[in-house]
């Protein structure tokens, strides 16, 4: 299957590893993979603080960068959200961009719903025998509605020992320019989900926003808690899988 | 009680309470966790048709609230009742103010309501020497401590026992323990005896039945029921949108409202009062008056925030809120707090006075997922703050250069490749082990309670052309 790689800003500057394993876990499971050359960002941070101009500029860019691909695949849940959601806003009142933005969004997939949902796999074969919880992004799970596909990927895993973390489902407080508007507030939010972390006892914190995981992983730091954190993709990407090559 | 103007101060006060905080999250804490319980048991696709239908009645009725509220308005009338139209919170004010002037009233008991603290009516009755009695537990409680309430459903959330213990000893002759049994007692023996000698009772409405005049209200300690059927006069306060066609629309809603208030299958005491009392009758008020107060809402009719008139008052968008969970309902400074207040006070009090309320939230969407009614209530906090950028033409300075420059970098797949490769080269003073734990604003702000990752040597756009020429590609 043909697809092309949205990687996302974050992952492009900050996280080009969790970039690197996206595209070797989709290509030992038969993705036909390219890079579209132009790809910046969905425009969510624009858009989350009410720019919405400011937004569509880059929103119309991406637009126009993923038009020939037939689908795209995106290791970020806000951002896929951002264009499912936030595109159709963003060009109400535009009628050839928003018919340009509906094309785009049907082809846009979050990285786990793309592998259970389109390609129909549950087990990639990966190997990873640490004990594990996983946060469950807001924009992810009741935006763009997908929540069990990342856990029944990583349930899948082999030697995983995969803990529920509590209140999984509640906000890490990273929020945007929030965490840095009201520090304070964001600080004390991502702090209960650091402690509901610590206690289960878990290795590992998997996510599938690296906006959330930068947020839970910096407070982690911070606090000298020795959890590490990855997305999805690296998990998957761990062990056992054939060459991706 | 005095409220600092500014929702900076009002945050940072509430989030150094530590006995306010503790109380708050236990609080939310059993109110999330017994909805939940109960969404189980009714299971999630039922839920799902019962707020689907939950929705389309509100949709129904703030669509046609003219035609409801005549036909509501009719009806009160033929049953022998009085409605005051008030367009502002002062008009309904002074209309229940000269009503106990006419009627000297000394003392007035008052049941749970939301609306007569948005319009600030028991400052304004005691100015003129009457004696307003709360009698709702949580109201009480908080009105003994000469505050606001803090929450939609459990005004005194924000206090533990300790403290209701301590005001409960100020007007207590005998020494009441902080058994929470002996609390209840005592507030039980203490109100009770307040109900004898009532001249006005005002209760607030859950819902208002335009097909027969009634006025539904619900309890958990049944305090308004005393109310409506001991006040010689009855007067009940309620929002302009706070109108169902009928009992049928009655049932979904109240299954709804008690079981996302609190997860009870339904309120204790679910009470219909139709005003005054039929010459044969024993009890029940011999004079009604409904005030129905408009103070901000009509304008919302035909707007984008339109739904926000959906809201039933429920409270759950409140216990759903990770940001109300950790400042408590009174930094948000109007009466209603949590996302619902977020959006409710710009809309109803000005951008000027609460816009800033419009940035306190994560855009979780929890508020939404949570909201009976389905208000897409994070929603209308991205569409606030694109208000303030359009209208206001400026969402800040900072703000404004920031997403001006953003927007002209990231367009172009050149100009946004420089500008980080530019931060890469220079944030090497910042970083240390890998990470950025100290640097000056904006990113102080972040590093204040985490650290950041260094920019790593090389971005995904690098190390995908070095996967092309390795020949992997």
């Amino acid at each position: 299957m043909k697809a092309s790689l949205f990687v996302t800003c974050i992952a492009d500057i900050m996280y080009g590893d969790v970039g690197k394993s996206v595209v070797q876990v989709l290509r030992r499971n038969g993705v036909d993979l390219d890079f579209p050359e132009g790809q910046t960002c969905c425009g969510q941070p624009a858009f989350s603080s009410g720019y919405y101009k400011e937004a569509a500029i880059v929103a119309k860019k991406m637009i126009e960068v993923f038009e020939k691909s037939e689908k795209v695949v995106i290791p970020s849940g806000s951002c896929a959200a951002m264009i499912h959601h936030g595109y159709p806003i963003l060009f109400a009142n535009d009628p050839i961009w928003k018919k340009r933005a509906e094309e785009f969004v049907a082809k846009c997939y979050e990285f786990s719903q793309f592998i259970v949902d389109i390609l129909g796999i549950t087990d990639v074969g990966a190997t990873f025998p640490k004990k594990v919880t996983y946060h469950s992004s807001c924009h992810m799970t009741r935006i763009l509605g997908v929540e069990e596909q990342p856990k029944t990927l990583l349930k899948n895993v082999k030697g995983i020992d995969f803990i529920e973390l509590p209140y999984f489902f509640d906000c890490c407080g990273f929020g945007g320019t929030f965490s840095m508007k009201m520090a304070d507030i964001s600080g004390a939010i991502v702090e209960e989900k650091v402690e509901n972390i610590i206690g289960t006892g878990a290795e590992v914190l998997v996510g599938s926003d690296l906006t959330c995981l930068m947020n839970i992983g910096g407070r982690l730091s911070r606090r000298g808690v020795p959890v590490q954190v990855m997305h999805l993709a690296q998990v998957l990407d761990q062990g056992g899988g054939k060459n991706a090559y | 009680m005095h409220i600092e103007p500014s929702f900076h101060k009002r945050y940072h006060k509430a989030l150094r309470d530590t006995a306010m905080l503790k109380a708050v999250k236990n609080g939310t804490g059993r109110l999330r966790g017994q909805r939940a319980t109960a969404i189980e048991g009714v299971g999630a696709e039922r839920w799902m048709e019962f707020r689907n239908r939950a929705e389309a009645i509100r949709l129904h009725v703030i669509q046609h609230l003219d035609q409801y509220l005549e036909q509501l308005v009719d009806n009160v009338i033929k049953n022998g009742g009085h409605v005051c139209l008030a367009k502002t919170g002062e008009e309904a004010v002074q209309y229940i103010s000269e009503l106990a002037k006419k009627k000297n009233a000394k003392t007035i008991l008052k049941s749970k309501s939301m609306v007569s603290e948005e319009i600030h009516l028991n400052p304004a009755l005691e100015q003129q020497g009457c004696n307003v009695i709360e009698s709702d537990l949580g109201e009480w409680i908080i009105q003994l401590a000469g505050e606001t309430p803090s929450h939609i459903i459990a005004p005194a959330m924000h206090k533990n026992r300790f403290q209701v213990a301590d005001l409960f000893n100020a007007v207590s002759e005998e020494k009441v323990s902080t058994e929470i049994a002996d609390l209840c007692g005592f507030a039980r023996k203490y109100l009770r005896e307040k109900f004898l000698g009532i001249d006005i009772g005002i209760t607030g409405c859950n819902f208002a039945l335009a097909d027969s005049g009634a006025i539904t209200l619900c309890t958990n300690e049944g305090n308004a029921r005393i109310i409506s059927t001991l006040a010689p006069t009855l007067v009940t306060v309620m929002g302009m949108e706070r109108i169902l066609p009928g009992l049928e629309e009655l049932t979904v809603m109240l299954s709804l409202l008690a079981r996302s208030a609190t997860g009870q299958k339904l309120t204790v005491y679910n009470t219909l009062s139709t005003g005054v009392r039929n010459p044969e009758e024993l009890d029940g008020p011999q004079e009604f008056h409904l005030v129905i107060v408009d103070n901000g809402r009509s304008k919302q009719l035909g707007t984008k925030y339109e739904k926000i008139l959906n809201c039933i008052r429920c409270g759950s968008c409140l216990n759903a809120c990770p940001v109300y969970r950790n400042i408590g309902g009174h930094a948000y400074g109007w009466v209603y707090p949590g996302p619902i207040g977020a959006v409710l006070s710009p809309l109803y009090q000005g951008m000027d006075k609460y816009g800033e309320l419009a940035y306190a939230t994560t855009l979780c969407g929890a508020c939404t997922f949570a909201c009976p009614v389905k208000i897409p209530l994070h929603d209308m906090l991205y569409a606030l703050r694109n208000d303030k950028v359009e209208l206001e033409k400026t969402g800040g300075l900072v703000e404004d250069m920031t997403y001006k420059g953003w927007s002209a970098a990231f367009a172009s797949m050149s100009r946004y490749r420089f500008s980080i490769g530019m931060a890469r080269r220079f944030q090497f003073p910042l970083v240390k082990a890998e990470k950025i734990a100290y640097g000056p604003p904006p990113i102080s702000d972040w590093l204040k309670h985490r650290d950041m990752p260094a920019l790593p040597k090389k971005f995904f756009h690098e190390i995908w052309r070095d996967m092309k020429k390795d020949g992997k590609e």
